[in-house]
């Protein structure tokens, strides 16, 4: 039950070949715009392909959702390298409570392979709530959080700590394939 | 053919009293201001002894903390409508009359069996009204026979039937003029059966020619021009209320009545409601403007008065009450054919809310431009290279992805962007590599000329940064990569 994040160095360092289904994904930065959303993208692509009973059909519909993120994402770069944009969904709940909220709700639905939630804040309760959502609707939910939740306990699944250059694996549930650093390719360009 | 009529007894109390949870002592005044009598006491004023036709200050000496509010005809009027709106699914003849309904039921008793009364009275019960039910062969008949169901005990089923209850109705109930009816009851005749048995020639002499029709209407001789009810296409209602409330969570019980009132209209036409209104008023009657106005809509048309409900409360979470509201209306200009929606039933009883619904409710609780799609366009202009799209009303068709080429400069563009590009000091950048210079716009006054860069910033991280080359030259950020 993983999918295989489109990093095949990353993809190894993980042990089980991918980031998991049907719980949350940790990814902890010190500032955003680290290289998280570049770094997701190879996923988006494969997670956006809408399947076709989707045109006649809103109910079959794939829904990407991007909650609370932290810039405005360039609709012209993310379709020149070649991310469907009629999947994606920008949301921008006023309230934190909105956004968790949200984020539980996209969960539950089980049209939503893929979740990218930006959350300055968030705790054991509302994560386990969130990681209870991901287990009911089988998805992947990348919860990007600041740097400083390192300290706290988290039910997620796989905690990674992203830096200039390189990804760290923070906990990957069986506890396999802790501080496992893998190096980040250049991406960006 | 059978007529049923629908009285309802203490429709100026249940008109006032309905809006409010609260049941203290309520009094309805009728009356001009100097010598205002109650004209209607609901269970806890009458406990205390306030009376029907009692002059409001005399009650007032017996109970001090009783309520009284004037009665509101325009009100009643519009309740009885309403009524009238949701009757019309159980009988395609429906007509108002005094205080109440009428309506043939001869085609739906047999579609609904004996217990029509019954469902239509629990319905109307919960709805907060009182009524009596009084069916006959004709529609005078049953006015009659509900008149007299009125004068039974309260609590129960009141129904009368006009062939059993002719020989012990008293003559007040008729629709005589009252002076008739005094020289009747003068001459010894004390119920109706005695005084249809008189014979007509010497009853024209007594009571004229348009009390003979009277009677005649009532037994059938004489047919009775009715004035149809006909649903109107669009749907108006307004609810004032007994005391003025100040939070969204109070307004919430009025507001489900008011939408139990509308999706049983909705159902009485066989219709579904797809975009409505609320208005809020800080005064009661229309002389005030609204003080919120809060425009509603769905992404399919629904007749659901829980769904409507969740969608108003959300949306009232989002707003602030800038004064107590007095009266309340909801407008819908336009009503849809109801579908009804099969097959879902079994097929996602577990599987949380459909995306349609969720998106609905997303857009209800979080505003509809904070949840978007995006797209692109061609124009090097990375501010205007973009653009969210609303979601797709009625249905939410997914939406196309635009056509065209994209500009192949797009790909050294960077994921993010800033709202508005932000100032930013020389010193702090480290250029990385040069990307491309975007000189265009002439045409329409936002002309730029712009040399964009790749660079790392103090914290080590890759931005998209441009100097205008317009002098002064100055340095902005306009995105982040990654």
């Amino acid at each position: 039950l993983v999918q295989a994040s489109g990093h095949a160095a990353l993809d190894a360092a993980l042990g089980q070949g991918g980031l998991p289904r049907g719980a949350i994904t940790e990814v902890l930065t010190q500032y955003w715009g680290m290289g998280e959303f570049d770094l997701f993208l190879p996923l988006m692509r494969q997670l956006a392909q809408q399947p076709a009973a989707s045109a006649a059909d809103p109910d079959s519909q794939r829904v990407l959702a991007l909650i609370a993120p932290p810039f405005t994402p360039n609709a012209l770069a993310l379709a020149a390298r070649g991310l469907p944009l009629s999947s994606l969904w920008w949301l921008r709940p006023d309230r934190s409570a909105l956004a968790w909220w949200s984020a539980e709700q996209l969960l539950r639905c089980g049209n939503c392979p893929l979740l990218l939630f930006w959350s300055e804040d968030g705790d054991m309760q509302k994560l386990k709530r969130l990681q209870l959502a991901a287990e009911h609707g089988q998805n992947i939910a990348l919860v990007f959080r600041p740097e400083k939740a390192s300290q706290q306990a988290s039910p997620a699944a796989l905690r990674l700590r992203l830096e200039a250059g390189q990804i760290e694996v923070l906990k990957a549930r069986g506890g396999l394939k802790q501080g496992k650093r893998v190096p980040l390719g250049t991406a960006l360009m | 053919v059978r007529w049923l009529c629908l009285l309802f007894p203490d429709l100026a109390l249940d008109a006032w009293q309905r809006a409010s949870p609260k049941q203290g002592a309520l009094a309805i005044l009728d009356g001009p201001s100097q010598r205002q009598v109650i004209c209607g006491a609901n269970p806890l004023a009458q406990a205390g002894g306030a009376r029907t036709g009692m002059p409001w200050a005399a009650a007032r000496a017996l109970l001090p903390d009783l309520c009284g509010l004037e009665r509101n005809l325009q009100a009643e009027q519009q309740a009885l409508q309403q009524l009238a709106g949701w009757a019309y699914q159980y009988s395609s003849r429906v007509a108002l009359c005094t205080q109440g309904l009428q309506l043939e039921i001869a085609a739906s008793h047999r579609l609904f069996g004996k217990n029509l009364l019954h469902e239509m009275h629990a319905e109307l019960t919960q709805e907060g009204w009182q009524v009596c039910f009084g069916h006959a062969p004709t529609p005078a008949g049953a006015r009659l026979a509900a008149r007299y169901s009125a004068t039974l005990r309260p609590g129960v089923l009141r129904s009368s039937a006009y062939e059993r209850i002719r020989n012990k109705a008293p003559l007040a109930l008729c629709e005589l003029p009252g002076h008739q009816q005094a020289l009747l009851e003068s001459c010894g005749i004390r119920s109706i059966a005695e005084l249809q048995q008189l014979p007509a020639a010497g009853l024209i002499r007594r009571i004229g020619r348009d009390g003979l029709r009277v009677l005649a209407q009532l037994s059938g001789g004489q047919p009775e021009p009715l004035e149809e009810y006909r649903p109107p296409a669009r749907y108006q209602a307004q609810l004032e209320l007994p005391a003025a409330l100040r939070s969204s969570e109070a307004l919430l019980f009025p507001i489900k009545r008011m939408l139990g009132d509308f999706t049983a209209y909705l159902r009485g036409l066989d219709c579904a409601v797809q975009h409505w209104q609320w208005l809020l008023h800080p005064e009661r009657g229309n002389h005030a403007p609204p003080i919120l106005e809060l425009p509603l809509g769905l992404l399919s048309a629904s007749r659901d008065p829980l769904h409507l409900l969740a969608v108003t409360k959300h949306a009232l979470e989002r707003v602030q009450l800038l004064a107590p509201i007095q009266s309340l209306s909801l407008k819908a200009e336009q009503l849809w054919p109801y579908q009804s929606q099969s097959g879902d039933l079994f097929a996602r009883q577990d599987a949380g809310a459909s995306w349609p619904q969720l998106l609905e409710r997303l857009r209800s609780r979080l505003g509809s431009d904070a949840v978007q799609q995006l797209s692109w366009q061609p124009d090097h202009r990375p501010e205007r290279s973009w653009c969210t799209r609303p979601s797709t009303l009625p249905r939410t068709l997914p939406a196309t992805d635009p056509q065209g080429s994209i500009p192949c400069d797009a790909q050294k563009r960077p994921l993010w962007l800033l709202p508005e590009p932000r100032p930013i000091a020389r010193e702090q950048l480290r250029l990385i590599a040069s990307l491309e210079r975007i000189e265009t716009g002439w045409w329409d006054e936002h002309d730029i000329r712009r040399d964009y860069y790749l660079a790392l910033d103090p914290h080590g991280m890759h931005i998209w940064v441009y100097q205008e080359l317009r002098p002064p030259r100055a340095w902005f950020q306009h995105g982040v990569f990654g």
